[in-house]
């Protein structure tokens, strides 16, 4: 019989949330994929989730969610498990979500795995692959009946179209509790920035002397933006004044642990690796085959950063597109 | 005791006036200075009466050879005059004074060759107020600028001294004039007969006026002294005996850790006496601020001020330390302005800047050249214990050094079971594989991870294999000597690591001061050897001089050679053979300071290079003693220069100027320090920074291979 | 204000590759560098500043781990930590997010707590969930992601970290408060900190002393299991490439391949 697997589709800027339609595909692939959505524009959001891979829609369409997601959420898919038992609940991995999956994890004790890679029924058994200390994958499953939670990690899914799949769509009809109401948000603020503070940032493009004159940081920059990362410098550069202190990466600068780091032009000094050493992924850039940036970099590339950074620019444009 | 010709005082009125004046400026002078006195009695304990007859040789050398200034020739030598001039001139005074009971010095009171002398010196020392006025006056050199004691403090005591020998000049004058001649000396038998016509009672009245006058300007001068700079000439010649003869390279052990109430020093009293008579003891001549690696690239740190700080903060806080002041103790002691403020400032980030403390790179220059053996890098290392171990309050890129170093035995964050990766494929016995090895080589942190300090590591291991030397390293039973977290001020983490460091080598037998039995029960594989002592060598001037001349605070004794002296051994004993005069690029030698100043080595390198170096080693301006630091000790190589010109450029630029093509280096961290120096100032074409193994072993590889020895010369 | 934070002990992230034992399928914690989780010292900075801000307050730092977990809670309390609970039973070896958010949140419950603090995730594992579990068993309301804390009369404040600022968030106490990574300077102990840690009040709680059942937490309370450990796709050693006009290729595979376009 077919699994149900239930997604709880997040709204941005009154559309599906890419990471919601990640998972909700994934669903779709596994079994009955049932999607829930909450907010003022659910009830405009909900009729194109067929299209990616829900078979049912439920939708709260209140503004309370709006202002304050977490409690309510909770509350409103507690009562619909009062109801229903579906087989799965399968989330995507972001800042409210996660504190949705634990709080209903501790009410209806429910099994929970997070940071899924893959999943897969093997019969009745659900079996997921989460990835551990970068070496070690992890099979587990939720050994008891009943239902479970599985948070999946960002961009471990591609969204899919399933053209002409038409959702049914449930209205709920939920009254929500005032005490899951006394937490208001007061304010939100945006930042003004180009991208994300190199501290925050998964993903980080920096530049070393190699680069040549202060005119080609711009190269690193634009790598950067295209990633979504933060652009970062060597203190030699810092020095030099192409750059202010806040750019500093290493030793004395800032120690920086990103998914993926990519090193334009810089040497490797045990300075600069001192900050940067710990990140998961390392791509080095240097024409000098003996740099000891080389022997912390998963890819090193022998040659020249300045033909290579505009076609690396290109490159990632074009394929970003195709996604 | 001959009698004057004519007594100064006119009688026992006079003289009982007299008696009275001088007995109440003694004891203002004793009130002062025994406050001053008082306050050294408060402070910490420390013993300093070790190698008692070296320390009276020195004194004599020191303070009586006047040898610490006269390495400034031309002050040097109005110094020497005035010190000279001053001694002989107590004894003038001294007979003067026994001329107001009526009696004279024996021997020389009326002894003509004594009084020309007097007046060579009176002579002497005029000449040398010149000398100072003008120095003082016109030239200005900005060390000498004083914060404590205001600019006038300087012009004060040069008119005292000028009046008291304008005064002497006189009673000479008019007492040979009254005398007629009695009363001889050089400069009456000029002066005095031009006043003859004055009729000898009037020159009477006019000696007795001038002999008062020349009496209480001296007593002035005494009443003055403990407030002025010129304490010095007190307190200096303490100081010089008093001076550290241990070694210089040991930080002072904080003892009792687990007990203590402080750690190190926020307030100036918890400092030691001897400490404190530094500050009494600094003349001001600002030697130190010239030397200063700190000063001279426009940090915010004159070694100078800290010192005055201290003193400054003391007398601050005087009435605080010794209880409720009397009267006599409410006179002014210093100008102490407190920079200004009314109320009274905390030592640390008050009178002395954090700034300023963390500029210090504990290069050891300051301390080389003061003339009065002043010790500042204990103080600076005393004040950031505290700010470390009380207030936790150091510059934040340290913190992951202090976890790596507590956590992972190294600086960084890299697991120690790496540390002999460095030597894969080199045929590098670990000591637990090779217990009976002779040397053990102490690689240190950054030989074992440092990419460009691991080519130093490999270049040394290739040239103890050619010597046939039977050596192993310890891998990851080594761990960070802890040097850096001691100079930055946590002394726990460095006594942690020390300790750590001192059982691992126990248990190879390599204590001197172990005794056989001992290393027997730690076993370690080491089946029952002898335990001769045995060496340890290592290419880091800091672990040298931490394992050499700190460890033993801790119990651990042990012969430890820098490389460089080890290998300039090997080739005098003929266990190298180098391709002579190989190298024929123009090379220059920069002294690390824990290998020069700290530890005396300065001549094993050269000769090392000038055997290699067919043009022998170029000299930077600054060199041997007075070498200018790279600016990497200190703990300063974890922290970020955010003031000034960058220390490290700052000698490459020195080190550009011989014209040299490599810059030669025997520490990991000079080496750091010029590679990104020379990149600082783009000079990466011109010079090349190397070690000193590096070049010898590249020397035995062109040995090895004869045919290309001279090729492309 | 009685305040607590949840802090833990984990193999020391920067050296050690945390590993699991393929025969207990556990965390290897024998033979490893063990450290209190640097994102707790961040989080333990925030309680201390705050405790200190209001005054009158006392802070516990509580842990569930083995014995050796002592030494991150004295690191705790060297930081300025006034208390330290340790929840130690071996019945709890395994446990999962919920047997260890029940065990903490049972321990919690019996100090009546003002604010709880805990991290937004453990650096080693769990990713997070732990903070959120606590709050539901304890009935309470959770602020998470904060990089700021105040609070006033019997509301707490944060500025709560998002992806493009941040939003001001308001709720009534007590409540759990998970602080963001990095937003507040660890605190390096002072010596008489690491004195004083010695003398500070510490109480070692067993399962009994909760009330709960062994079946409830440990390995036998989990709901997950671990059926088997693989390795990952190899990570190759450093590919070390010359560039033959085609290295924007090269670098673009290496990123879709990792899911980092
Ligand atoms: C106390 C102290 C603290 C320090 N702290 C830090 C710190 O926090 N962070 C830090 O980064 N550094 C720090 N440093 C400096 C560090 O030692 C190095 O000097 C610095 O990291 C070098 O920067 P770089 O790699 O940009 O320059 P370089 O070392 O000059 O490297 C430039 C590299 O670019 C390569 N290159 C040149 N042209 C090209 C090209 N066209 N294409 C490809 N590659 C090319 C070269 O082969 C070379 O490897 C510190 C130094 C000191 C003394
Ligand atoms: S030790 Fe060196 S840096 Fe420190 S004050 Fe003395 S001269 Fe300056
Ligand atoms: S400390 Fe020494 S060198 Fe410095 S000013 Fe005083 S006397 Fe001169």
């Amino acid at each position: 019989m077919a699994k149900t697997i239930w997604v709880l589709v997040e709204i941005e800027d009154g559309r599906p949330a890419r990471s919601s339609l990640e998972v909700l595909s994934k669903a779709a692939h596994l079994g009955r994929a049932e999607a829930i959505v909450l907010g003022s524009a659910a009830a405009t959001v909900a009729p194109s989730l067929g299209e990616f891979g829900a078979e049912k829609v439920y939708v709260h369409a209140d503004p309370t969610y709006d202002t304050y997601l977490t409690l309510p959420a909770v509350d409103t898919i507690s009562d619909l498990l009062q109801r229903q038992q579906p087989d799965l609940l399968l989330f995507p991995t972001t800042y409210d979500v996660r504190d949705i999956a634990a709080r209903l994890s501790a009410r209806h004790n429910l099994g929970l795995i997070t940071d899924a890679t893959d999943l897969r029924y093997e019969g009745e058994h659900l079996e997921v692959t989460v990835p551990w200390g970068g070496e070690n994958v992890v099979v587990a499953t939720h050994p008891y009946q009943g239902t479970g939670i599985v948070l999946a990690r960002p961009k471990a899914f591609s969204v899919e179209r399933f053209e002409g799949r038409q959702a049914e769509i449930e209205q709920l009809s939920v009254t929500l509790r005032s005490e899951s109401q006394q937490m208001k948000i007061l304010d939100r603020v945006e930042v003004q920035s180009d991208g994300p503070a190199l501290e925050d940032a998964s993903i980080i493009v920096s530049g070393g002397r190699g680069l040549g004159k202060p005119e080609n940081y711009h190269l690193v920059e634009e790598l950067a933006t295209v990633l979504g990362g933060a652009p970062g410098a060597t203190r030699a550069i810092v020095d030099a004044g192409w750059l202010p202190y806040s750019y500093q990466i290493g030793q004395t600068g800032k120690t920086v642990k990103p998914t993926l780091y990519i090193a334009c032009g810089i040497s490797g000094a045990i300075q600069h690796l001192a900050g940067m050493k710990g990140s998961k992924y390392i791509i080095a850039i240097n024409k000098d085959e003996h740099a000891p940036i080389f022997s912390v970099a998963d890819l090193g590339i022998v040659g020249d950063v300045l033909t290579i950074l505009p076609q690396l620019i290109e490159e990632v444009k074009r394929r970003k597109a195709q996604l | 005791m001959a009698p004057p010709a004519i007594s100064p005082t006119g009688g026992w009125i006079g003289t009982t006036i007299f008696v009275l004046v001088f007995l109440a400026a003694l004891t203002v002078f004793g009130l002062r200075a025994g406050q001053l006195v008082t306050l050294l009695a408060k402070a910490r304990r420390e013993d300093r009466t070790d190698h008692l007859e070296e320390r009276i040789g020195d004194f004599l050398l020191v303070v009586l050879g006047q040898s610490g200034v006269l390495r400034d020739p031309i002050p040097g030598l109005a110094h020497f005059f005035t010190f000279w001039g001053f001694i002989i001139i107590q004894f003038g005074l001294l007979n003067l004074i026994l001329g107001a009971f009526n009696g004279s010095l024996p021997l020389i009171g009326h002894d003509h060759t004594f009084a020309a002398l007097l007046d060579l010196f009176v002579l002497f020392v005029l000449v040398s107020l010149i000398v100072f006025a003008i120095r003082r006056g016109i030239v200005r050199p900005r060390q000498l600028s004083s914060r404590l004691h205001g600019p006038w403090d300087g012009f004060i005591i040069l008119g005292l001294i000028f009046l008291v020998l304008l005064t002497l000049a006189l009673v000479e004058t008019f007492g040979f004039a009254a005398s007629h001649g009695e009363e001889w000396s050089l400069i009456g038998s000029w002066l005095g007969p031009s006043f003859y016509g004055l009729g000898t009672a009037t020159n009477v009245v006019l000696y007795r006026v001038f002999w008062w006058a020349h009496i209480l300007t001296v007593l002035g001068f005494l009443v003055y002294l403990p407030g002025s700079k010129h304490l010095h000439l007190m307190a200096t010649p303490f100081n010089v005996f008093f001076r550290n003869y241990g070694p210089r390279g040991a930080l002072p052990l904080l003892e009792n850790l687990e007990e203590r109430e402080d750690y190190g020093v926020s307030k100036a009293e918890q400092f030691t006496w001897k400490q404190l008579l530094d500050g009494y003891a600094c003349t001001e001549c600002g030697r130190c601020n010239t030397v200063c690696p700190a000063t001279n690239t426009g940090k915010p740190l004159l070694p100078k001020e800290i010192i005055l700080g201290v003193k400054e903060s003391l007398l601050d806080r005087r009435h605080e330390i010794v209880g409720e002041p009397n009267l006599f103790q409410k006179l002014p002691l210093a100008d102490v302005r407190s920079n200004g403020h009314e109320e009274i400032q905390p030592l640390v980030g008050g009178v002395i800047s954090k700034e300023a403390l963390w500029a210090c790179t504990t290069c050891g220059a300051c301390m080389e050249i003061c003339p009065v053996s002043i010790e500042h890098v204990p103080k600076i290392v005393d004040m950031r214990r505290s700010l470390v171990m009380e207030e936790s309050d150091f510059p934040p890129e340290v913190t992951s050094l202090f976890n790596n170093i507590e956590r992972n035995g190294n600086p960084w964050e890299i697991s120690n079971d790496r540390r002999a990766e460095w030597a894969a494929g080199l045929g590098v016995p670990l000591m637990a594989e090779n217990p009976d090895a002779e040397v053990l080589y102490w690689v240190g942190c950054m030989g074992s991870f440092d990419q460009r300090n691991r080519k130093v590591a490999t270049a040394l291991v290739k040239i103890l294999k050619a010597a046939r030397v039977n050596f192993a390293i310890l891998g990851p039973e080594e761990s960070c000597t802890g040097d850096p977290a001691r100079r930055i001020g946590n002394e726990y983490l460095w006594q942690m690591m020390a300790q750590q460091n001192i059982e691992v080598l126990n248990s190879y037998g390599f204590n001197t001061a172990q005794t056989e039995s001992e290393t027997a029960h730690n076993g370690h594989g080491h089946n029952g050897q002898t335990t001769r002592p045995r060496t340890i060598i290592t290419a880091c001037p800091h672990c040298f001089n931490t394992i050499k001349n700190e460890y033993p605070q801790l119990g651990g004794h042990y012969e430890v050679i820098h490389h460089s002296v080890f290998i300039d051994r090997l080739i005098r004993e003929g266990r190298l053979q180098l391709p002579a005069g190989f190298d024929q690029r123009k090379l220059t030698y920069h002294d690390p300071c824990y290998v020069g100043r700290y530890n005396g080595v300065y001549d094993e390198p050269r000769r090392v290079l000038t055997v290699l170096n067919s043009n022998g080693v170029t000299e930077m301006r600054r060199n041997r003693n007075k070498s200018f630091c790279c600016g990497g000790g200190g703990g300063r190589a974890w922290m970020e220069e955010r003031l000034g010109k960058r220390v490290n450029q700052t000698r490459v630029n020195e080190a550009l100027e011989t014209e040299a093509e490599v810059l030669a280096a025997a520490c990991p961290f000079c080496i750091m320090m010029f590679e990104d120096g020379v990149k600082g100032v783009e000079a990466e074409e011109r010079l090349q920074v190397e070690d000193i193994a590096e070049i010898v072993a590249r020397a035995l590889e062109e040995a090895a291979t004869p045919a290309t020895a001279h090729a492309g010369q | 204000m009685k305040i607590f934070v949840c802090v833990k002990q984990i193999p020391d992230p920067n050296t050690v590759e945390s590993k699991l034992d393929p025969a207990t399928k556990r965390l290897v914690r024998t033979g490893v560098s063990l450290v209190l989780d640097p994102g707790d010292e961040t989080t333990i900075a925030a309680a201390i500043k705050l405790r200190d801000s209001l005054g009158n307050s006392e802070l516990t730092a509580i842990s569930m781990g083995p014995a050796s977990a002592q030494e991150a809670l004295r690191r705790a309390l060297a930081m300025g930590v006034d208390r330290a609970i340790l929840i130690s039973d071996p019945a709890l070896a395994g446990s999962d997010v919920l047997g260890t958010a029940r065990t903490l949140a049972a321990a919690l419950k019996r100090e009546n707590p003002d604010l709880i603090f805990c991290s937004t995730e453990s650096t080693d594992g769990y990713t997070g969930m732990v903070p959120g579990a606590i709050a539901e068993f304890l009935g309470l309301p959770q602020l998470t992601f904060a990089r700021e804390i105040t609070v006033e009369g019997s509301k707490a404040v944060i500025k709560r970290v998002t992806q493009t600022g941040y939003e001001v968030v308001e709720s009534p106490l007590p409540a759990v408060v998970t602080i963001a990574s990095g937003s507040f300077e660890a605190i390096y102990p002072t010596m008489k900190g690491i004195m004083s840690a010695r003398k500070k009040p510490f109480s070692q709680l067993s399962l009994s002393d909760l009330g709960l059942e062994s079946s409830q937490v440990g390995e036998a309370g989990a709901r997950e299991q671990i059926l088997s450990i693989g390795k990952a796709e190899a990570r190759a050693a450093g590919q070390i490439i010359k560039d033959e006009g085609n290295a924007a290729e090269i670098i673009a595979d290496f990123l879709q391949r990792h899911q980092l376009l």
